[in-house]
């Protein structure tokens, strides 16, 4: 590890996603305004002591809404990864630990999976499961089950060969405590950074999915639902959209940033 | 007889034609012999180690013939079976140490290891068998080792460690897969007096695998000879060494560089 070179992706990093944290948790204990509260004299208020985000079309606090959206964004690309990842690490283990017919059966399947757009995959699952915060959360984890199996699969299949675990097979160990108690620590590192990635990618996912109207419903707010509002609004009121957008950034480059500190410190 | 394989015969199937490594493999060890097995690359000398270790898999390969270890079939004994065998009666060390230990687990951990499968001793209990199995494959700061992880030890020290895990249970039979070769010479040497002290002191048996000729005989009381999958020769060291029967044997010793002393 080299220590004389400063990270200074790891600090900015840690900074943003400091910000974030601390914005969702404020959110958590008591947000300025209720953030359903309307205000018809505060329509699309610009800039003001007493919102320091302004307002949006029904007179509801941004900064507020911004608190609250950024929670429901952040637990559902937090519960789309925690999806994902279990199904993904239990298929990409037992498929790339024991090989032979079953591996190629789930592995076709997965590049059926693979082969859509995740986007267009998750609208064919909200349209069977219809609109809502944890439809969004259960259609994007199955989304991104795939992608965590084959990154976990070919990494056992690096690590399956290994003389140490030959070793453990000799000592008489059984295949699960091999698969989980010894390749899985060694898979960690890529997991770990696969996992910063996917959560941008859940981020930008549900902004998607919410601007077209499939994913958060209103009232509630998520940054990609409050992005979609406004829209409707950009001339009139440029900095909503900006604001919230630029919340969303932080948050996305928080996690890039993080990742790639994560990766210079692996080496 | 402790170890009796029969008309051992490995035939690969993972390719589309298959493919034999080894035939008519026949070996018998007595409690406390060591038995070596000789042989260059691809002579089948590992294969045979690893299906008596039952380390082959048992898919995409069709074995033949009979390992009776105590009068139990390796080859045809429940995996639950083979599992109790496996660290508590046959231990077996490889070639390359780098690569044996886990490298994100500490090595006292890996020593322990077969301790939480094979006993129900408690955690403390654990330990100080490690560290007194540490200090048993003369190892100094043993304290220090048990706290360290694999990429802190040298070559040599991380062999040390294989051994202690290896033979923390107490195994009847050892296999040794070629365990000095990625070793330098002094350190071959200490390794080898560890396995003669462990052999003379708890009369383990030891099936070592060698390529290297004068570290069989140093160490062995009977040699097999292998070639292509098939044992050219057996006998004892001296017999084999003073009087060779086969070509091939005779071939593999002359190959031995010898010290000649120099004229000027």
């Amino acid at each position: 590890m080299n220590n004389n070179r400063k990270n200074h992706k790891l600090y900015i990093g840690l900074i943003l996603a400091g910000l974030i944290v601390l914005l969702i948790l404020a959110g958590l204990i008591r947000s300025p305004y209720p953030p359903q509260k309307m205000e018809a004299s505060l329509k699309l208020a610009g800039i003001s002591a007493a919102h320091p985000m302004g307002c949006d079309q029904f007179g509801r606090d941004i900064l507020s809404r911004v608190m609250i959206g950024a929670r429901t964004t952040f637990l559902i690309a937090f519960v789309t990864n925690a999806i994902g990842l279990f199904f993904g690490i239990l298929i990409g283990a037992l498929t790339g630990y024991f090989g032979g017919f079953f591996d190629e059966i789930l592995m076709r399947f997965n590049d059926v999976m693979l082969s859509f757009p995740s986007i267009l995959l998750a609208l064919v699952l909200i349209a069977l499961m219809g609109p809502g915060t944890y439809q969004v959360m259960i259609a994007m984890g199955i989304v991104f089950i795939p992608s965590y199996a084959r990154i976990v699969r070919s990494e056992f299949i690096r690590f399956r060969n290994m003389d140490y675990v030959l070793a453990i097979r000799l000592m008489g160990g059984s295949h699960l405590r091999i698969m989980f108690l010894h390749i899985l620590p060694n898979v960690k590192g890529t997991i770990l950074t696969s996992l910063i990635i996917g959560f941008n990618n859940a981020v930008l996912c549900e902004a998607a999915m919410s601007f077209l109207g499939i994913g958060v419903q209103p009232p509630d707010a998520s940054l990609g639902l409050m992005l979609s509002e406004a829209q409707g609004f950009l001339f009139r009121a440029p900095s909503y959209a900006l604001l919230v957008g630029f919340v969303m950034i932080c948050m996305i480059l928080s996690f890039s940033l993080l990742s790639d500190s994560l990766k210079e410190v692996q080496g | 007889m402790m170890l009796q394989v029969k008309d051992l015969s490995i035939e690969f199937h993972d390719h589309l034609v298959p493919e034999t490594v080894v035939y008519d493999f026949d070996l018998q060890m007595e409690p406390g012999e060591i038995v070596g097995i000789v042989g260059e690359s691809g002579s089948g000398k590992s294969m045979s180690a690893l299906a008596i270790a039952g380390l082959l898999s048992r898919k995409d390969m069709r074995k033949k013939g009979q390992i009776l270890y105590a009068g139990k079939d390796l080859l045809t004994c429940s995996r639950k079976e083979l599992r109790a065998l496996q660290g508590k009666e046959i231990g077996m060390v490889f070639q390359e140490p780098m690569h044996s230990l886990n490298p994100l687990r500490k090595v006292g951990w890996q020593v322990e290891e077969a301790l939480l499968l094979h006993s129900d001793l408690t955690k403390e209990e654990r330990k100080e068998k490690a560290l007194q199995m540490l200090s048993m494959v003369e190892l100094k700061d043993t304290e220090r080792i048990y706290r360290s992880y694999p990429h802190e030890l040298s070559g040599g020290q991380r062999q040390r460690v294989m051994l202690a895990s290896a033979l923390i249970c107490h195994p009847k039979l050892l296999i040794a897969d070629e365990i000095t070769t990625s070793l330098d010479v002094t350190v071959q040497a200490a390794i080898l007096k560890l396995l003669q002290r462990f052999n003379k002191e708890s009369g383990i048996s030891i099936l070592f695998i060698s390529h290297d000729l004068n570290v069989v005989k140093k160490i062995c009381q009977r040699i097999l000879v292998m070639q292509k999958g098939r044992v050219v020769e057996e006998g004892t060291t001296e017999g084999l060494f003073e009087n060779p029967k086969t070509e091939y044997t005779r071939e593999l010793l002359d190959s031995i560089p010898k010290i000649r002393k120099l004229t000027v």
